[in-house]
């Protein structure tokens, strides 16, 4: 059937376009990569599901976000000590070198991300999909189900944190 | 900062799936995509069902009206709307005829009696599909579950329309309709058999109706009540006037029986109307009986 198909096609072709985002965000929730790949199939899985029963998705990109959030709501509720520091790091989750001598050298030298890693859950995860993800304020606002009010707020929040992280 | 975002960004864009991974997870999920597939037709009905709701609620029947007009004319003078109207039970564009074409036309009607004229049309053009989808051999059982939601829906909204007239006094358009949807049942009456559907299906009477009929379809009983008070009145009258002629003696009988049978059936009346509903289920195997043996 040919609507059918296409609606296959559509939906293998927002895989091949948001899998490795949806990827990222989880990666940066939970620190791990293994967790963070399963997590991202099933977020593909669940929206499969929401379509084949009937639903319709407006926009596909903050339709798996939204679907990412809640799976990693779930992922954390059955494993609170996710996502600390600690935890983070036994995951493997160093994707720079964190020398903290030269971090006084702020920027010049250290990786980026070991910064991001030590900020609060809630701070990576609207930098990660502000910056990283380069997602929006509107679209995050609708991803989180917040006004975008709030979502510029928190973005600069985070913006501090960050700034104070980096700057120590 | 600006320079950290940056870097930061770039940093983030070395952070991705194995591109292996990555087409191995492609190739799981379309291998789940194939055994749970798109129900493609499950689209617009769902679409049309939530508008519906949606304008429902915000909305009061004169605004309906406005809003439908505007719809018919949004699509493009009406072009889907006409093509929907040959759409059958199960077609892609059957949502469209039931939910928008039919509510727009429901939406139309002036009066309370010509809507609830429509929605006995609306239950003739249900069996009328189904009739013939029966004849082509297509009426499955999902057809088939569609079909009697919708009469089902049309059947109470009728019931809530003729409830209405009842309490208005409009006792002519009343009985035009239950006319219209007695014709209705016997022409489509093999149909309604097909569907598995009785003929108390297509019941619209009021409570106030249905505790009239139950009288009358119980004579048993009111014969019994009638005879217990005439026995009693000729108990009272007998003695006083045992001399007269047996005929004479029937004269004064007959004509106070009439208003005894009166008191009696307002007694019954009183009994009855709490059980009004349960007397009238007690009736519904007989008229299924009645239906399937036509």
């Amino acid at each position: 059937m040919p609507p059918m198909e296409q609606i296959n096609q559509s939906f293998l072709k927002a895989y091949d376009r948001y899998a490795d985002a949806i990827f990222r965000y989880c990666y940066f929730r939970i620190g791990n990569k293994e967790d963070a790949e399963e997590l991202m199939q099933e977020v593909f899985v669940k929206s499969w599901k929401f379509l084949a029963d009937g639903g319709t998705i407006d926009t596909m990109q903050a339709f798996l976000y939204r679907v990412a959030r809640n799976s990693l709501v779930d992922f954390v509720r059955n494993r609170k000590d996710v996502a600390s520091l600690d935890m983070l790091q036994e995951g493997g989750f160093e994707p720079g070198q964190d020398h903290r001598k030269r971090l006084n050298n702020k920027l010049d030298s250290e990786s980026a991300l070991s910064a991001l890693a030590r900020l609060p859950i809630k701070d990576r995860e609207i930098l990660t999909m502000r910056y990283l993800d380069g997602l929006q304020p509107k679209e995050m606002a609708i991803i989180m189900g917040l006004s975008v009010n709030v979502v510029s707020v928190r973005i600069h929040r985070a913006k501090k944190h960050m700034l104070k992280i980096v700057q120590i | 900062m600006k320079k950290y975002y940056k870097r930061l960004k770039r940093e983030a864009a070395s952070i991705r799936l194995q591109a292996t991974r990555k087409s191995e997870i492609k190739k799981h999920l379309a291998a789940f995509m194939e055994a749970h597939p798109v129900r493609v037709e499950a689209e617009p009905r769902q679409i049309v069902r939530e508008n519906i709701n949606y304008l429902g609620f915000l909305l009061d029947r004169m605004n309906m009206k406005i809003v439908y007009t505007a719809l018919i004319v949004l699509l493009g003078g009406g072009g889907v709307a006409a093509a929907a109207e040959a759409a059958q039970p199960g077609d892609a564009l059957y949502p469209v005829k039931v939910h928008v074409n039919e509510e727009v036309t429901s939406a139309l009607k002036l009066s309370d009696a010509s809507r609830a004229e429509w929605g006995v049309q609306r239950i003739e053009r249900r069996l009328a599909e189904s009739e013939k989808l029966q004849a082509e051999g297509k009426l499955d059982s999902a057809a088939q579950d569609q079909v009697d939601q919708l009469i089902s829906a049309h059947v109470s909204s009728v019931r809530s329309l003729v409830n209405d007239l009842a309490l208005a006094g409009d006792d002519a358009a009343v009985e035009s309709i239950h006319e219209h949807l007695d014709g209705v049942e016997q022409d489509f009456d093999d149909t309604l058999t097909d569907l598995k559907l009785s003929t108390t299906t297509l019941d619209v009477r009021t409570e106030k109706a249905h505790a009239e009929e139950s009288e009358s379809v119980e004579p048993a009983t009111k014969d019994e009540a009638e005879k217990g008070t005439l026995e009693q009145e000729s108990a009272k009258t007998e003695p006083a006037e045992a001399s007269e002629t047996q005929e004479k003696a029937e004269v004064p009988e007959t004509k106070e029986a009439e208003p005894t049978e009166v008191q009696g059936t307002s007694k019954r009346e009183g009994n009855e109307t709490g059980e009004a509903t349960e007397s009238h289920e007690a009736e519904t195997p007989e008229g299924e009986a009645a239906g399937s043996l036509n």
